[in-house]
């Protein structure tokens, strides 16, 4: 996947995080993201062969929780107090544009 | 299912083998208390947002934390599927726009699954099949939502983050009766495991079939385009939509040519009403889930021994323990379901027979007379709470001889009756054999008194005796008659071989006087 990023590229990967840009950011940032992905570049030049592929970057495995419901201890949470939040409420529902058609997973 | 089978009830076309290809993806929910990554409570049929925390709500700087009794079903659940368990599985983000998951991303597993390469196995019209499973991964459910609201819509996040299992078959299926005997019994297999309650009407569990057909004509074959059914939640509608889907993609080839090429693949959905599928609105892109390791959460390695230790204390698989009942009680395959599909009951027969009786003979009273108790009562044989050891007693009294097949069934429905008494109910034990003498069904083995009753019954029957002994032919019918009358005269209570034994003795006695005089 090398190679610098072109303008078509990052307005896709603007389009996908659901960014809008104007034409100046978008060569703007066409510029660094393409020294970002150089630095891989310089990165692949290493001699992996050998070496574990690396999963999470802390070494730590198997956090789990017992399977226990219990209030959230999240301080000044309440479920109450997010719905209030919300930019928009149905009764207890949030309340977002129309979507249409089906979810799917 | 290697064997490749024209595909029946297909309008004939001269020269044309048709092969439906399929495979399915399966959504289990896991039968766990609390959601994947949270502790929030996971129930059906709550008050919209009422189960969601800061993780379920993707707010910024939640932490999630892996459900431990999620790995711990998942890996019971790859058991069960025959598959390898991951020493090292991790999870991913899969970008998702859509309100119902706000973090933007569900978690799920991408390239490291917790399962992998298994089998299972179905059975139809007598013929075990297997399906190779792909592999099975851990996920989080999305949230609901409702769109019954003009120009908005509403989202209600209690189910977000629900554990999920998706199952991802090889495409090993051929038809669509198959389809729906495979998912029967996985679903079967899944509650009887206690991995997931697989209630259909709770949406518990979903299909997904990725179905095509490859057409051949003589040398050359044809594969027309993929299409995935998305979100099947009912074994009618999984068949209903390959029957179709399969008669739509031969008319589609016929009238159009169109075949496959990689990458264009489609969503289809089911008119459950219609029984027909329908195109689903093209995205103006294809998906681009751009997955990557969530940096939250830490990877699961299960070591061996915590997976011999799952995999040792979990339930023997329904299919398994068939197969296993089938050959050690010595039961019709028929009759299998009745003794397995209950999994107390199929554990008491279990624990009956561990006391050491005859298998058949117990297994035999669990299919008649037991089961009309617990028939009667509305409940399964489990249900009826006798201890093992009851069961086991009645099976060994009746393989010994000690009582007849009317008394043995007698006694059941006493026992039955008395285990709802405050005596019982208070600790006092039941004993068989004092019932059975209580109610005189115990049969005797005493040889004189049995004795006096086949005198007694020669002597009433004198002139029988006499017609029998002087044609050969009338023998037969003069000994049943004779068991029959010793039976009368006991209350049943003779032991039927020791008299038969009597009666012939007395005969050839009386058959050599004749002779001699």
């Amino acid at each position: 996947m090398a190679g610098p990023i072109d303008e078509s590229a990052v307005r896709r990967a603007a389009k996908l995080a659901r960014l809008s840009l104007s034409n100046a950011d978008v060569s703007k940032f066409a510029q660094q993201l393409s020294t970002v992905i150089s630095y891989f570049e310089q990165l692949r030049q290493v001699d992996t062969a050998g070496a574990e592929p690396l999963n999470h970057p802390i070494e730590i495995a198997n956090v789990t929780r017992p399977d226990e419901p219990r209030a959230v201890h999240c301080d000044g949470f309440t479920i109450d107090a997010a719905l209030a939040n919300a930019p928009d409420l149905h009764g207890r529902y949030f309340r977002v544009p129309g979507v249409f058609g089906d979810s799917g997973s | 299912m290697n064997a490749r089978r024209v595909f029946k009830g297909m309008p004939r076309i001269a020269n044309l083998e048709i092969q439906p290809i399929i495979g399915l993806e399966i959504h289990v929910q896991l039968a766990t208390r609390t959601k994947m990554f949270c502790a929030c409570a996971a129930e059906f049929g709550a008050e919209p947002n009422t189960r969601a925390c800061p993780v379920c709500l993707g707010l910024p700087g939640a932490l999630p934390v892996v459900n431990a009794q999620a790995i711990e079903l998942a890996i019971r659940a790859g058991a069960a599927l025959n598959c390898s368990i991951a020493r090292l599985t991790k999870w991913d983000r899969k970008s998702y726009y859509y309100p119902d998951l706000p973090k933007n991303y569900q978690i799920s597993q991408f390239d490291l699954p917790i399962a992998e390469r298994g089998w299972f196995e179905f059975s139809r019209e007598g013929e075990t099949r297997r399906v190779r499973i792909r592999r099975a991964h851990l996920e989080e459910d999305a949230g609901k939502n409702v769109h019954d609201f003009p120009g908005f819509t509403a989202v209600d996040l209690n189910r977000a983050g629900t554990p999920l299992l998706e199952i991802v078959t090889e495409p090993d299926i051929h038809c669509a009766e198959d389809a729906r005997e495979f998912a029967i019994a996985l679903q079967r297999e899944i509650a009887y495991l206690g991995i997931g309650e697989a209630n259909m009407q709770k949406g518990q569990m979903r299909f997904e079939p990725n179905i095509n057909l490859e057409i051949r004509d003589g040398e050359q074959l044809a594969k027309t385009p993929i299409v995935e059914v998305k979100n099947l939640n009912s074994f009618r509608s999984l068949h209903g939509a390959i029957e179709f889907e399969i008669r739509r993609q031969l008319e589609e080839w016929q009238e159009r040519g169109v075949t496959g090429a990689r990458g264009n693949k489609s969503n289809r959905g089911w008119d459950d009403v219609r029984m027909v599928t329908v195109a689903q609105r093209e995205k103006e892109e294809a998906d681009d889930y751009r997955y990557f390791p969530d940096p939250d959460l830490p990877p699961v390695t299960p070591d061996a021994r915590r997976v011999a230790e799952i995999v040792g204390t979990m339930p023997e698989p329904s299919g398994v323990r068939t197969a296993r009942f089938i050959r050690e009680y010595q039961i019709p395959a028929k009759d299998a379901p009745a003794l397995v599909d209950d999994r107390a009951t199929a554990d008491l027969l279990d624990a009956a027979a561990a006391l050491g009786v005859d298998r058949a003979t117990l297994a035999r009273q669990f299919l008649s007379f037991w089961q009309m108790q617990a028939n009667a009562r509305q409940i399964s044989i489990a249900g009826l709470r006798l201890p093992a050891g009851v069961f086991a007693e009645l099976a060994q009294m009746s393989s010994s001889g000690r009582i007849n097949a009317t008394a043995a069934a007698t006694i059941a429905g006493e026992l039955v009756r008395r285990s709802d008494t405050a005596a019982v109910k208070a600790g006092e034990p039941l004993s068989v054999s004092s019932l059975a003498a209580e109610l005189g069904l115990l049969q005797t083995r005493d040889s004189d008194q049995i004795a006096g009753w086949v005198d007694a019954a020669f002597a009433a029957n004198a002139k029988a005796v006499q017609d029998a002994l002087a044609n050969p032919k009338k023998l037969i019918a003069a000994r049943g008659f004779l068991a029959g009358q010793v039976m009368k005269a006991s209350g049943g209570k003779a032991d039927p071989k020791i008299a038969g034994e009597l009666i012939e003795q007395k005969l050839r006695a009386l058959a050599g006087d004749a002779a001699r005089s």
